[in-house]
């Protein structure tokens, strides 16, 4: 359910829209996929739908950019993980069994 | 309201309650029948992997190949599904187990190594015991002895299938009934495969065998040290000698007489090694107690005696190597706290040994490198009578050396000979291995690692065989059960016998190529030799256990295990108190439970606190170190550096599968049973609500 600009007033909702996305900054992509699809409906709104699609449009590409940098991080150390030898195993929190 | 939360809670506590049950052993000892498992275990070195391993639990329906042929029928053939093949030993070889793999229908493997057929009246065998099996390298241990450089290597093990050195990524079990629950276990699983040969392996149900192996190491001994997932190969070796003065500077000459005391195998709970291993430590300790009713006190002659029994030859000499390594090199001690410590947990204070490099005590510096004057060691003598013709028992044992135009290696030849002439004349029956004209030098040996660092120590290896290693060399085999026990027990005494003579002999600068039997006052007491062989092998309670055994298995593993600081196994506690009893200079009244109950010096043999020069060793591989921190490292990638993984737990169970079909249809029954009940609850709800008018 996103929120009701009925209820609120939409300046507010905008301004959340907004701290959801700089808060995201800080290394949390999934607080932009929330703030998408949660505000997502927003868009539509005649007054500020132009600018939270902006917004859902930036923490889209950031979201887009982590997974890109999660994935590639996480094909590059399943596979280089053995030839890295004592590195991967200090930056591995649980190791792992019999491979 | 409060009867829709009442439905939600009764539903939320059904559902916690099926759960709980489903995890419960009870649910599960219905559908899965435990098996006793005898598994196969993933060791590692310094280069890599070998053993087995089981990264998911795996299942497949029983299947039993007796033969070559019904084995290449089976991987030929286009059976769907996946199988457990049991196979005989004989059959294990490399070429047959990666076609196994290759093929795609075998999910593990499960080693059939006796047994009989449960069906049957007369309690047939189902595979005949082999000749010859060894699963070891064709030259085993060879590439970490002496003659590890030399371009052409004499072969000691024709026969061995060279499996243990393979790296298996699936599971193998052995099926090897010897008590009750293995008993068992085997007839559920030949039971099991003959219900599926009567159901023509199309009529479901269908037996079926499940396991979970998981080998937590990979990849080799470095990163398996550094993740704490594997333990170094070894244990503990012991040395005594009556000479409770031996110090390095007496200047007195040292005789080794020397044997090993464990074994491997494939299946490490189920090592036996009667002959390699266990015939030779039994004739050392029967050595050791003749030599000690000489009439002169052994401890006065020229020359001191020193018997040293080393643990892990068979993984390339762990023991002789590292005993010679610390005899040999200066010993710094770089720190000593004085007490326990995490890396070190000797009180070290109490026995003057050091914490790092980590030693309980240094009482190995007694022992002077350049005072060994000879060795005489035992290798498998277990088998050295065979009839001959008329039914004559005929005794038959070989001397082997590096060197035969070593003065000191063809006196002690000769004077074994002589000693074991009958009626002292003509021919001895310890004779020379090369006497038909094939010199091999020595056979895997402990007096290589002598040898390595001075090749002109006399050093004389004796066995029963001569061109071969025994039969069953590192095999599960090996348990003396193709022979008499009678037979076993005088084969080692009379060699026993031979050796402590040349020994006494020796000790006194006495020995010759003409010494007789005849006025020698030393001999084996062959009933000690029974009571030891008893002792290791099938009575576990055997007197001599009395002052530390626990546990009273009727088996006892003569595998070599973990290095494990201050933890010694049965095996080495064995030959500690027994040999530190034999060769103690006085026993008190003092009654004991660890050598820290007893003073300064003094042992606790056999629950007594006794004036004795006996100790443990430690052994394991001599290209690992301990370093300061008490963690396990490589220090020489070209040396031994066998570790063993650390495993959680192993599940072997056998279960009925039902068909594929049949499975398939018991997904859809329940998905429809899901849809189904959902929409009950969903109209019963209504229903609810609209009779008790709720809304």
């Amino acid at each position: 359910m996103p929120p009701n600009p009925s209820k609120i007033p939409p300046s507010e909702i905008l301004s959340l829209c907004k701290k959801f996305f700089f808060i995201g900054l800080l290394f949390l992509p999934w607080l932009w996929v929330v703030n998408i699809i949660y505000m997502w409906p927003l868009t539509k709104h005649s007054d500020i739908g132009k600018e939270i699609k902006k917004y859902l449009y930036f923490s889209m590409a950031g979201a887009l950019f982590w997974l890109i940098v999660l994935s590639t991080w996480y094909s590059i150390f399943v596979n280089q993980r053995i030839t890295w030898g004592e590195f991967a195993d200090k930056i591995i929190v649980l190791p792992i069994r019999g491979a | 309201m409060y009867i829709n939360i009442l439905l939600k809670k009764i539903l939320f506590i059904s559902l916690l309650t099926h759960l709980a049950l489903s995890q419960d052993n009870e649910f599960n000892k219905v559908f899965y029948k435990k098996l006793v498992s005898v598994p196969c275990v993933r060791i590692l070195n310094s280069t890599g992997v070998m053993g087995c391993q089981s990264l998911k639990p795996t299942s497949g329906l029983l299947i039993l190949t007796e033969t070559q042929d019904l084995l290449n029928d089976f991987i030929k053939s286009d059976r769907k599904g996946k199988y457990v093949v049991i196979l005989p030993y004989e059959l294990m070889t490399n070429d047959n187990l990666r076609s196994l793999e290759s093929s795609g229908k075998m999910s593990g493997v499960l080693t059939l190594i006796n047994g009989t057929d449960p069906s049957s009246s007369n309690s047939a065998p189902i595979i005949q015991r082999p000749i010859f099996l060894s699963p070891d390298e064709k030259c085993p241990s060879c590439q970490f002895g002496l003659y590890r450089n030399d371009e052409s290597r004499y072969i000691w093990n024709p026969n061995g299938l060279g499996i243990i050195q393979e790296r298996y990524d699936f599971p193998i079990f052995a099926l090897y009934p010897y008590d009750k629950p293995s008993i068992k276990s085997y007839n559920r699983i030949i039971n099991g495969v003959q219900f599926n040969e009567r159901k023509s392996y199309v009529r479901f149900p269908l037996k079926a065998v499940e396991f979970d192996a998981l080998m937590y190491a990979a990849v080799d001994a470095s990163t398996c040290l550094r993740r704490n997932f594997c333990n170094p190969v070894g244990g503990y070796s012991v040395y005594s000698t009556p000479s409770i003065d031996m110090n390095e500077n007496d200047g007195k000459p040292i005789i080794i007489v020397s044997a090993a005391m464990d074994s491997k195998s494939l299946f490490q709970d189920i090592t036996f090694g009667l002959n390699n291993g266990i015939s030779g430590s039994i004739a050392l300790i029967a050595i050791a107690d003749a030599l000690s009713r000489s009439p002169t006190p052994v401890k006065n002659f020229q020359k001191h005696i020193l018997f040293t029994s080393f643990a892990g030859e068979s993984w390339g000499f762990l023991g002789s190597q590292r005993f010679v390594k610390n005899i040999f090199e200066p010993f710094n001690c770089i720190q000593n706290k004085t007490k326990p410590t995490t890396s070190c947990g000797f009180n070290t204070g109490n026995f003057g040994g050091c914490t790092f490099p980590c030693f309980r005590d240094l009482d190995f510096k007694r022992i002077n490198f350049g005072n060994i004057d000879s060795i005489f060691e035992l290798s498998s003598v277990a088998n050295g009578i065979s009839k001959g013709p008329g039914n004559i028992q005929e005794f038959k044992y070989f001397v082997h050396v590096d060197n035969e135009n070593n003065a000191g290696n063809r006196l002690l030849m000769q004077g074994l000979g002589a000693l074991s002439a009958v009626g002292g004349t003509g021919a001895g029956f310890v004779r020379n291995a090369s006497e038909d004209g094939v010199f091999r030098k020595l056979p895997p040996s402990s007096s290589m690692a002598f040898l390595e660092k001075n090749i002109n120590i006399p050093a004389v290896v004796i066995s029963d065989f001569q061109a071969n290693l025994s039969n069953y060399y590192n095999s599960e085999y090996d348990d003396g059960s193709d022979l008499d026990v009678s037979t076993i027990i005088s084969s080692i005494c009379s060699i026993a016998n031979v050796t402590s003579q040349a020994v006494w002999l020796h000790a006194q600068n006495l020995l010759s190529p003409t010494s007789s039997a005849a006025n020698n006052p030393i001999s084996v007491n062959c009933t000690l030799v029974g009571l030891l062989f008893d002792c290791l092998t099938v009575d576990a309670s055997c007197s001599l256990f009395d002052a530390f055994r626990k546990s009273k298995d009727d088996r006892i593993s003569h595998y070599t295990g973990v290095f494990q600081q201050g933890s010694q196994q049965l095996l080495p506690r064995f030959h500690y108190n027994v040999l530190g009893s034999i060769n103690a200079n006085s026993i008190s009244d003092r009654k004991c439970k660890n050598d820290v109950d007893c003073e300064f010096g003094e042992i606790c043999a056999n629950l007594h606190c006794t004036n004795s020069f006996t100790r443990y060793h430690d052994s394991y591989g001599a290209g690992l170190e301990f370093n300061e921190k008490g963690e396990t490292t490589i220090v020489d990638p070209e040396k031994t550096t066998w570790v063993e993984s650390v495993w959680s737990d192993f599940k072997f169970n056998l279960f009925n599968i039902t068909s594929s079909e049949s499975q398939i249809g018991e997904l859809m029954t329940g998905i429809l049973l899901t849809i189904l009940s959902i929409i009950c609850v969903i109209f019963g709800k209504k229903y609810i609500r609209q009779t008790l008018k709720l809304d």
